[in-house]
């Protein structure tokens, strides 16, 4: 992927997946496809798609619960998974999070998290288990039984448990949509801290885009089964690639327009380029690249909606020319244009030219809903 | 398949097939014109007529029993309703046998009656007999179904009626029974199962049903071909059964739909009917639960056992346990990897192995007696009469009772449980044993003590197939009341209702802890 950073880790990934595919007979249905994904030692990946695009499936196909169709599993060098081989779960030194923390109802917390140690005698064990409680701060409920706990808890004696055995990656599937809205951000920063603290790989899937561009190191979104776009939260955000990509992380003004090179004539003007293009192409323009220029240079609008959040206003305007094409600008709180105005507009950073999506079956249909979905 | 669950399921599988394989075997041995000689004949007919005649009888009874019952016991203000639930379930622990038993020593010229009221009464036999012994001890299966479906009633379905305009009658009539019918249909088909394998009452009564005429052709007459024609068409007429019930149930939904939790049952008044209410319930319990103690107490006391006696019934309880504790422990040992798969494997397999476990205790057990006896006789002469082959008899025979919990139990932990242990480390087996065992251990146990009960009081499998005097208590409460010795019967069946009693209240309460 050209706007890939580099990683700045060891160059061997921990795992390593290639033309990973899987589908599910019932109902006839493509889960993963064709799909390469790298993750480096160390480095924390959120995978980011709307429910159903195969991400969990791939989260499986990595711990061994699912069996691919096609392609090749690799875990810290060891191909786990591929023609003529196929290792076990538990013999692949993985840890997983479940999205329902699975527990083991008839285990303490202290015997939950030692079930995965098995070297060593009782009493090392016993210590191993207690460090790693004390890392996420439960040593105190050693003791208890998980339906003793509260959600945050039982998550996070789920993460003990997954990390105490030293797992080579760490597989957490939605691990914090049964938490409650105000617990979710608290938990993502301590999980986030201890991952880091102890330096782990892991995985993470999830379809809530605020999750996972803070929580990762690098994001990789995921559209019917296949990967659209990899890469750090900023660079994904700000050179999206897809029209998918661009409208499902954040919202997005797609425009179309002509290409001439690195700037391009757009209903709204001509606008300048993040990467040269040339002929009929698809643009995108975050709101916040729109802003209004009462002082002439601009299209004019209509004002239709004009939302205050506090910290931000977001507009829905219309082109008052032949166009009416709808665009949403944000500004800072204090704009005081209102509902019935007109007023021009312009762009004050370079519009994104996007390709076709790699998966371009039902593409407007997914995008769309992607965008009800927010 | 794991290997720990292929080798218990195939073999399970095994024991049915091949009892109703030698059965199929030995019924062709003979020319087809033998055959349809056989077959074709009046008796048969008179057979059909009567089990199915004796079937609804008891369906009828039953009903009138246990519906009323359970109505009482769950949406009125009877008192004492959880005493009267306890009490209409005790019969379970009592045998049709012994039911019969009671009713033989009520008649007669040193009856029961005869001697403390001095009211000759002809001893009941034949048609009546039957019917009645086997209602009395086969109604708590419909009233704890009927009972269970009415506690998960939604009030607020009879609360829309209403609002919708419809009168009491009504609301009974097209909410209230069709919401019952899965639950009838579920009682009903146990009961039919019961009726059409039953043994011992139709021995002791001397009608002519199926079950019967299986073991006279087989005992008295030693015509082994018509013996096995005769339980093929009782398997038949077992199978079609089930499968009309299955038909009659469909696919339809009965489960509450759509979201908020169930409110508690709406209790009714019986006000003046209250009376009657109780006199109903005074009437129902006397006959199934206070005919057999009574006539128990009445044959103990006249002919008071001595100790001779009592150490008999001492060896014959110890004889019974030594095959029904090994009985449980395999039953439910082999239970496991069958609910297992067919709770978790996604596998065609899976659900053929399990109704195949169904299947074993549908077959009537007289039947399943001569197929083992046949297969012994022609492959194995040396498991004929032994206690191993008559432990496997029993597990074909109550395979299923172990499986129905402990299935429940399974489907009950998410399967994110042994994917979390395998993501630990461990291996398939290790992780069901470290895992899932824990977690659905009481209901474990509770499937053991079940099959364990059943099996103490099994009696048409013992003897057919037990060792020669291998007299079990079940045997000895037969051979004796048979012979009309109804006082030399007593402390065994006594010892009979004692400890099955005992089981059936652990098991109501282990019930009521889960």
């Amino acid at each position: 992927m050209a706007d890939t950073p580099h990683l700045p880790h060891t160059p061997r990934p921990v795992v390593e997946l290639r033309g990973l595919s899987k589908a599910y007979p019932r109902p006839d249905h493509v889960a993963v496809e064709d799909l390469d994904l790298e993750v480096g030692s160390g480095e924390v990946l959120c995978l980011l798609g709307p429910s159903g695009c195969g991400k969990t499936t791939l989260l499986r196909l990595v711990a061994g619960f699912e069996v691919p169709d096609t392609g090749t599993v690799s875990i810290a060098g060891d191909l786990v998974a591929g023609p003529d081989c196929w290792v076990q779960p538990d013999r692949r030194r993985i840890g997983f999070v479940f999205q329902d923390y699975a527990l083991f109802p008839h285990l303490s917390v202290l015997q939950n998290v030692a079930f995965g140690l098995r070297r060593g005698s009782r009493t090392q064990r016993m210590q191993q288990a207690k460090a790693v409680m004390d890392l996420v701060g439960l040593t105190i409920f050693a003791s208890r039984y998980p339906h003793q706990l509260s959600g945050g808890q039982q998550q996070r004696v789920a993460l003990a448990r997954a990390l105490a055995p030293a797992p080579a990656v760490l597989l957490l599937d939605e691990p914090f949509s049964n938490l409650d809205a105000a617990l979710r951000g608290s938990t993502r920063d301590e999980v986030r801290q201890i991952l880091k603290r102890t330096n782990t790989t892991a995985i993470l899937v999830t379809h809530d885009q605020e999750e996972a561009m803070t929580f990762g190191d690098r994001l990789a979104v995921m559209r019917a089964g296949r990967l659209e776009q990899a890469g750090s939260a900023e660079s994904v955000y700000s050179r999206p690639r897809t029209a998918f990509v661009a409208s499902f992380l954040g919202r997005t003004n797609l425009l179309r327009g002509e290409g001439l090179g690195t700037v391009a004539k757009t209903p709204i003007g001509d606008l300048a380029l993040a990467r040269p293009a040339t002929g009929q192409v698809m643009l995108s323009v975050r709101p916040e690249s729109l802003h209004f220029s009462p002082h002439g240079g601009g299209v004019d609008v209509r004002v239709l909606q004009r939302e205050f959040k506090g910290h931000d206003l977001t507009y829905t305007c219309q082109l008052t020319g032949p166009d009416a094409v709808r665009l949403i600008v944000q500004t800072g709180p204090d704009c005081l244009v209102r509902v019935g105005d007109t007023v021009p507009i312009a762009a004050s950073t370079a519009a994104v030219p996007l390709e076709p999506s790699v998966s371009s079956a039902a593409h407007s249909a997914a995008a769309r809903r992607a965008v009800q979905e927010r | 398949m794991p290997w720990f669950v292929l080798i218990p399921a195939l073999a399970a599988g095994i024991g049915t097939v091949v009892p109703i394989a030698y059965l199929v075997l030995r019924a062709f041995d003979a020319d087809l014109d033998t055959v349809a000689r056989l077959v074709l004949r009046e008796r048969t007919l008179h057979l059909l007529v009567n089990t199915l005649s004796l079937t609804a009888g008891v369906l009828v009874i039953t009903t009138i029993m246990a519906v009323p019952l359970a109505w009482l016991a769950v949406r009125s203000d009877l008192r004492f309703r959880r005493v009267v639930t306890w009490l209409a379930v005790i019969p379970l622990a009592i045998p049709g046998y012994v039911v019969a038993y009671a009713l033989i020593g009520l008649g007669g010229h040193n009856g029961l009656l005869a001697q403390i009221f001095d009211l000759t009464v002809a001893r009941p036999r034949g048609y009546w007999g039957a019917t009645i012994a086997l209602s009395m001890y086969t109604f708590p299966y419909l009233f704890l179904n009927v009972r269970a479906a009415l506690m998960g009633l939604d009030p607020s379905l009879e609360e829309s009626a209403r609002s919708l305009g419809l009168g009491g009658r009504e609301i009974v009539r097209r909410v209230v029974i069709p919401q019952l019918r899965p639950a009838l249909l579920a009682g009903w088909l146990v009961i039919a199962l019961y009726v059409l394998g039953d043994f011992g009452v139709v021995a002791l009564m001397r009608f002519e049903a199926f079950s019967y005429a299986i073991y006279l052709q087989y005992s008295a007459a030693f015509d082994r071909i018509y013996a096995a024609w005769l339980s093929l068409m009782l398997l038949a007429l077992t199978l079609g059964i089930v499968a009309a019930e299955a038909r009659l149930l469909g696919t339809r939904r009965y489960a509450r739909i759509g979201a908020g939790t169930q409110r508690a049952v709406v209790v009714t008044r019986l006000g003046r009917w209250a009376p009657l209410a109780h006199a109903y319930v005074a009437v129902v319990l006397l006959a199934s639960l206070g005919l057999p103690i009574v006539v128990l107490a009445y044959w103990l006391l006249l002919a008071p056992p001595d100790a001779a006696a009592w150490s008999a019934v001492g060896t014959a309880f110890l004889r019974t346990a030594s095959v029904a504790i090994p009985t449980a422990l395999l039953a439910a040992a082999v239970a496991m990897p069958v609910a297992y798969m067919s709770a978790r494997v996604r596998m065609r397999g899976g659900r053929v192995i399990e109704r195949l476990a169904y299947l074993g205790y549908a077959i009537p057990p007289v039947s399943l007696a001569l197929a083992l006896v046949f297969f012994a006789l022609r492959s194995a002469p040396w498991l004929y009469q032994t206690i191993p082959l008559l432990i496997a008899a029993y597990v074909v025979s109550f395979l299923a009772l172990a499986i129905g919990p402990i299935r429940s139990a399974v489907l009950q932990v998410p399967a994110r449980i042994e994917e979390a242990a395998t993501s630990l480390g461990r291996q398939r087996f290790t992780a069901f044993w470290q895992v899932i065992f824990p977690i659905i251990r009481r209901p474990v146990i509770a499937a053991t003590a079940l099959v364990l009960m059943v099996t103490m009081k099994e009696l048409p499998i013992t003897f057919l197939l037990g060792p020669t005097g291998f007299t079990t208590l079940a045997v000895s409460v037969f051979s004796r009341t048979s012979e009309a010795m109804m006082a030399a019967a007593a402390p065994f069946a006594a010892a009979i209702v004692l400890f099955s009693s005992l089981f059936v209240g652990l098991l109501i309460s282990y019930e009521g802890r889960r």
